[in-house]
């Protein structure tokens, strides 16, 4: 097991230095840069000063200090280098965006509210969407089914802003004992968790009533009510078991989406979490920031998956037996 | 010889969406202590679903619409969930026909041989534990103990039949019954599981019934034999007044489907297809398939007419005398 | 059980209510986005910084946005108008507790200028200062060229390169701010991060959680202390402004023309609703392409006058704005946006359009080309760019094609050379009402630029792009020639009109006399508004704010409709 992991782990970090440099390349050739659209969308369009266009043209081009080692005095690689070089020691420099901020303090500050947030929204939505499943499936075609079935579609195809809008308006008017901006205090973090808990409760309901019922109709769920096993025995012991190895795999990337897919919920609420501050770093060229979310992304997504191997590895017997 | 099981008149019914499936269409037959019967038809003849009726493990679309069932002096049909599945596995045990997907994957041996007991609060934990490794044991599992904490993947497709049989008899059942036992497995496994049953009944002294599309395996085991076509049931009697002296056209032709690797024989084709069941065809089911078919085949479905001592056939030619 | 939740309910709300009223210091709450640093010189929203009175010039401005002495104690001008010597009054402190020297003015604006730091495009009154701009630009290093020198510890004299009579209301703007040298020698980056930060307004940043909001405390060494009224300013830089507005969570925030029909129907919010004008004017710009048929003003005028503007005014700004018809909006003095001739000229006449455009040689549009609106994801909604389209289409019979691109390929495709006709859409502010603001000498410059026909215009930027190519590879004579090229193309083909303009902003900037000076911009600004038409005037948008009725906020008509500074904040 333990070599396992660590032969994984070096996989993640061959894959990342893959993605980095194919990312590097991307976005390196991708048209326009951050002074540009600092001046052109920042400033021109709201407050410029009767700006000319050979103003314009006289800033472009100019390179502040802190972007010297994303300019074009170097070669290509030798960025790349120095990016990786960042990477490994953890002194990625600022960002072009918050200038102030290190990219290694952005993460560092908001990774925490990110992860945290994304858990909580998991843990609520497996501990309503199973039962809401396993329900739905035990009652297949009743209208208990139907309702689950329709919540599902529902809160699914509902997006977390939505229902943002939504879970304010229920707890912050109708029932007015929340309030619906700020950060800080536990009360701060009921709605955007609830927000986002929705999306996954339906697709957790949803993916445990269909693998539910498919294990219901293997034969070896047939074996046991032949063995004589009462409805605990034969679906807790039995369906219950192989039903939820399945939906382990779908927790790693539910995961990676909540906690770098919440744009919306952490503005709406304010939420201090990375989304924010990566929905808005490819818009405004923000090299750093990009490569960064990139690299971070990718490493997210791919430790999730380590760790759904590992789960996986522990509830599967097929897999920890062969690979023992 | 006392009596264990009788069912008279069993209609089971299937509803899908295309329309009614009759799966059993109205049979009757008895199985006395100790006594070992075989069901013979091609798949799909309604030959499970029969046995499947006696402890009401039919899928959720299947229904029993008419007949009676009594097993043990008890009125199947009428028990309630919880007296029901005090018989399942206590009383009646069964074996299926395909050994993997039968064995829950994530579950250890050990513990699957071992549940009947325990679900049944027959003994306690030890006691079962201790049960379950001598019944591996005389199934024919070498290293029972070792072998109880591992996964059904790891044993082969003869193991883990005999690891079904063990689940089947764990609790000493008055009744088998083997659901194709042997289709899934090869040609060499299949006569060690057969010869395993076979000593299994003597030394527990119960009552089986095997299913099988396979006539031969029944010979030398079987003491009576049922042959079903399309829900209903064309011949009965004992194994060998079947086998040597068939009645009806469908039993003959089975037996020309009989490899044989002594007699250097062509095996014969039936000839036609099994029938829609939705819609079946009038009178003799197996009339469409019939060289000798009549008009009264047609129209009308032939009863169980007696040919010898305790073999009757459902056929017109034998009716005629 | 359920009496007992109810109790638990009224407990909850009740001890929610008490928590706020106990609380008696004043709190003002609004909403608004901030920039990204509190670093003056990343000019990303840096006004606000201004306005939300951490930091304060020399001068700083009233409620009423006349310039009075900040942090000067007074000062003299020159009599040609050039020199600016200010004493710094003895008791400005930092919040820290350090005095405010003129070394802090002299340190803070060479932060700014340095191209070292960050960067913004627009320095104000800076520019103003002999040798800033060339700093700035990097053409010289030595930042002891610029012409800012500290006399002692609470004299600085500025330099000019010229005079400027609107410098002195430019110093209340942020790249004329003081910083504190120490912490920011001392702490880097850092010293910008919330409790580090050290300014010298009538607040200080004590909180700061980007994307989130931050808290400002009062100064409590600020001279002026004692008539600033709120002791704390929390800005809420996310959420739905008017679902926090509704609930209490904020005291001011903007709204735009969606949510006044529910304005209009509450009561409440009908009477907290203040709309006021803002100098600010949307507009459509000739992009680079060459065509004979925009350099026909026949053509240019019809475009105009076919732009229904108040029918856009009140349907699709449902009033929150007014028709415009010159770049510079009114509420600058020398104005010339309400002069009847100009409004005339390009009044909405869909016959007189129609005429124009048949003299022109397109009768109903028959044989024009093809008109791009080169435009990016930002304004893909925006009403107005559609309702030039379809007023374009209608009054015309002229085809128009949207091209909508991402931002960043935006803003490199803005400055490429199209084959086809093209508008980009923008907006212009003018940040203080002086004459001076909007026509600076190089707007006057663009002027002669903007004058050129397109064929010019297209030879001047492909020279340009040569011009870069030859500096790239360190051909500096090729370079000067081409230089010498480009000026020759802007001064030699461009109308006499705009040659006018820049005579008469450049005879403007020498005169003292204010009367004489506002006449000169007046006169540059009539002749710009009728006879320029690279860009097209479209809009004055009007801010619209929802105050709580318990506070009384003056408004600044200049900075996109913010408060003129937190200071001036009062509570009914």
């Amino acid at each position: 097991m333990t070599q396992y992991i660590i032969k994984r782990i070096g996989w993640i970090i061959f894959n990342l230095l893959v993605l980095s440099l194919i990312a590097f390349i991307l976005i390196k050739n991708v048209p326009g840069s951050f002074l540009e659209l600092q001046i052109l969308i920042g400033q021109a369009g709201t407050m410029g000063t009767g700006l000319t266009i050979s103003e314009v043209e006289k800033v472009r081009g100019v390179e502040t200090e802190m972007m010297k080692r994303w300019g074009e005095d170097v070669p290509l690689w030798q960025q790349y280098l120095t990016f990786i070089k960042g990477l490994v020691t953890l002194d990625m420099g600022p960002s072009f965006r918050w200038p102030t901020q290190t990219i290694e303090e952005i993460i560092a500050n908001t990774f925490p509210v990110s992860f945290t947030i994304a858990i909580l929204a998991v843990t609520i939505a497996i501990i309503i969407g199973i039962p809401l499943g396993v329900l739905a499936a035990l009652k297949q075609n009743s209208w208990i089914d139907y309702l689950v079935s329709a919540l599902v579609m529902v809160v699914s195809a509902i997006p977390n802003y939505v229902m943002a809008v939504f879970v304010i308006f229920l707890f912050s008017f109708w029932i007015p004992i929340l309030p619906t901006y700020g950060w800080g205090q536990p009360k701060n973090y009921i709605l955007p968790v609830l927000a986002m808990s929705f999306g996954p409760i339906g697709s957790i309901a949803g993916y445990m009533r269909t693998s539910l019922l498919d294990a219901l109709k293997q034969d070896y769920i047939r074996t046991a009510w032949a063995k004589g096993g009462t409805e605990r025995h034969v679906i807790f012991g039995h369906a219950m078991k192989n039903s939820l190895i399945p939906l382990v795999t779908i927790l790693g990337p539910m995961i990676s989406h909540l906690i770098l897919g919440t744009v919306f919920v952490e503005g709406m609420f304010g939420v201090p979490g990375m989304g924010q501050y990566f929905s808005q770093a490819a818009g405004s060229r923000d090299y750093p920031l990009m490569m960064a979310q990139t690299v971070i992304f990718g490493l997210i997504l791919m430790i999730m998956n380590l760790i759904v191997d590992i789960i996986y590895f522990f509830l599967d017997p097929r897999i920890r037996v062969s690979r023992r | 010889m006392d009596l264990l099981l009788s069912i008279d008149n069993l209609n089971v019914y299937f509803y899908r969406s295309e329309g009614v499936l009759k799966a059993v269409d109205g049979i009757s037959y008895n199985l006395h202590k100790g006594e070992v019967l075989g069901i013979v038809g091609e798949s799909g003849s309604g030959k499970s679903v029969s046995v499947l009726s006696i402890v009401r493990l039919l899928p959720a679309n299947g229904k029993i619409v008419d007949g009676s069932i009594s097993f043990d002096g008890k009125d199947i049909l009428k028990l309630s969930m919880n007296e029901l599945q005090d018989i399942r596995g206590k009383d009646i045990g069964f074996v299926f026909q395909d050994p993997m997907s039968s064995l829950n994957p994530v579950i250890t041996v050990g513990q699957q041989v071992m549940e009947p007991l325990l679900w049944h609060n027959l003994c306690s934990r030890e006691e079962a534990y201790k049960r379950a490794k001598n019944m591996l044991g005389m199934v024919g599992i070498p290293f029972p103990e070792e072998r109880m904490k591992e996964y059904p993947f790891q044993f082969s497709g003869g193991m883990r039949q005999r690891v079904m049989i063990a689940i089947a008899l764990i609790c000493n059942p008055k009744l088998l019954i083997a659901d194709e036992p042997t289709t899934s497995l090869d040609v060499t496994t299949q006569a060690q599981i057969i010869r395993l049953l076979k000593n299994m009944r003597s030394e527990l002294d119960m009552s089986v019934i095997l299913i099988t599309h396979n006539l031969a395996l029944t010979s030398n085991f079987c003491d009576r034999l049922i042959i079903m076509y399309a829900s209903n049931m064309m011949e009965t009697g004992g194994t060998k007044d079947v086998l040597n002296t068939p009645s009806h056209p469908y039993t003959r032709f089975l037996l020309d489907a009989v490899p044989d690797i002594e007699v250097e024989k062509e095996l014969v084709p039936i000839p036609g297809t099994i029938p829609d069941l939705i819609n079946p065809p009038e009178g003799c089911k197996f009339h469409p398939r019939c060289p000798m078919s009549m008009d009264i085949c047609r129209t009308e479905k032939p009863p169980l007419f007696p040919v010898g001592d305790g073999h009757y056939s459902a056929c017109w030619l034998c009716g005629r005398e | 059980m359920r009496r007992f939740l109810t109790i638990i309910l009224s407990l909850v709300i009740l001890s929610s209510t008490f928590l706020g009223t106990a609380y008696a210091e004043k709190v003002f709450r609004w909403s608004g986005s901030w920039g990204n640093t509190w670093d003056l010189s990343f000019h990303q929203g840096f006004i606000w910084v201004h306005m939300m009175g951490l930091t304060e010039g020399l001068i700083k401005w009233d409620k009423d946005m006349n310039p009075v002495k900040g942090m000067a104690e007074s000062y003299t001008i020159s009599k040609d108008g050039t020199v600016y010597t200010f004493k710094i009054r003895k008791d400005a402190k930092w919040s820290n507790g350090d005095k405010v020297t003129a070394y802090d003015f002299e340190y803070g604006i060479k932060y700014i200028l340095s191209p070292k730091n960050g960067r913004g495009s627009f320095f104000g009154g800076a520019w103003y200062i002999k040798n800033a701009k060339d700093y700035a630009n990097a053409v010289i290093s030595d930042p002891n060229q610029v012409g800012i020198k500290v006399l002692d510890e609470y004299t600085i004299q500025f330099t000019l390169d010229g005079p400027h009579p609107d410098f002195l209301t430019t110093c209340a703007l942020p790249t004329l701010y003081p910083m504190h040298r120490t912490s920011i020698e001392k702490l880097g980056n850092k010293a910008f991060d919330a409790g580090n930060l050290v300014t010298n307004g009538p607040y200080k940043l004590v909180g700061y959680t980007p994307n989130v909001e931050y808290i400002l405390e009062k100064n409590p060494y600020y001279y002026d202390a004692d008539k600033v009224e709120v002791d704390k300013i929390v800005g809420k830089l996310g959420g739905d402004p008017f679902l926090m507005y509704r609930r209490n969570e904020v005291d001011l925030i903007n709204v735009g023309a969606a949510q006044l029909p529910v304005i209009e129907k509450d009561p409440i919010l009908k009477k907290e609703l203040i709309t006021f004008p803002q100098s600010t004017v949307n507009l459509m710009y000739f992009s680079y392409f060459e065509h004979p048929a925009f350099d026909d003003r026949r053509v240019l005028t019809a475009l105009q006058k076919a732009i229904d503007k108040e029918k856009i005014c009140k349907f699709v700004y449902r009033g929150l704005a007014k028709p415009a018809y010159s770049v510079v909006t009114d509420l600058i003095p020398g104005s010339t946006a309400n002069d009847p001739e100009v409004v005339e000229k390009f009044r909405f006449d869909p016959e007189a359009a129609r005429k124009l455009l048949a003299e022109a040689g397109y009768p109903g549009g028959k044989g024009f080309p093809t008109v791009h609106f080169l435009i990016h994801s930002g304004q893909a909604n925006d009403p107005l760019i559609l309702a030039v389209k379809s007023e374009w289409e209608k009054n015309l019979g002229i085809k128009v094609i949207i091209d909508n691109y991402e931002q960043g390929v935006w803003s490199v495709k803005r400055f490429e050379i199209q084959s086809e006709p093209t508008f980009t859409f923008s907006g212009a502010s003018y940040l203080y009402p002086d004459p001076a603001a909007p026509l600076t000498l190089n707007y006057a410059e663009g002027c002669l630029v903007a004058s050129l026909k397109t064929k010019d215009l297209v030879e001047k930027v492909r020279l340009e792009k040569e011009q870069t190519e030859a500096l790239k590879a360190g051909d500096e004579k090729k370079a000067s020639e081409l230089a010498k090229r480009i000026h020759n193309i802007i001064y030699t083909r461009s109308t006499p009109e705009a040659r006018k303009i820049l005579s008469l902003v450049q005879q403007a900037q020498r005169t003292t006399d204010p009367k004489k000076r506002l006449e000169l911009y007046r006169q540059a600004n009539k002749i710009r508004d009728i006879n320029m038409y690279s860009s097209f005037p479209l809009v004055q948008p009007m801010s619209a704010r929802l105050v709580k009725s318990n506070f009384e906020v003056p408004f600044n008509k200049y900075l996109v409709g913010f408060p003129v500074g937190f200071a001036y904040i009062r509570t009914k």
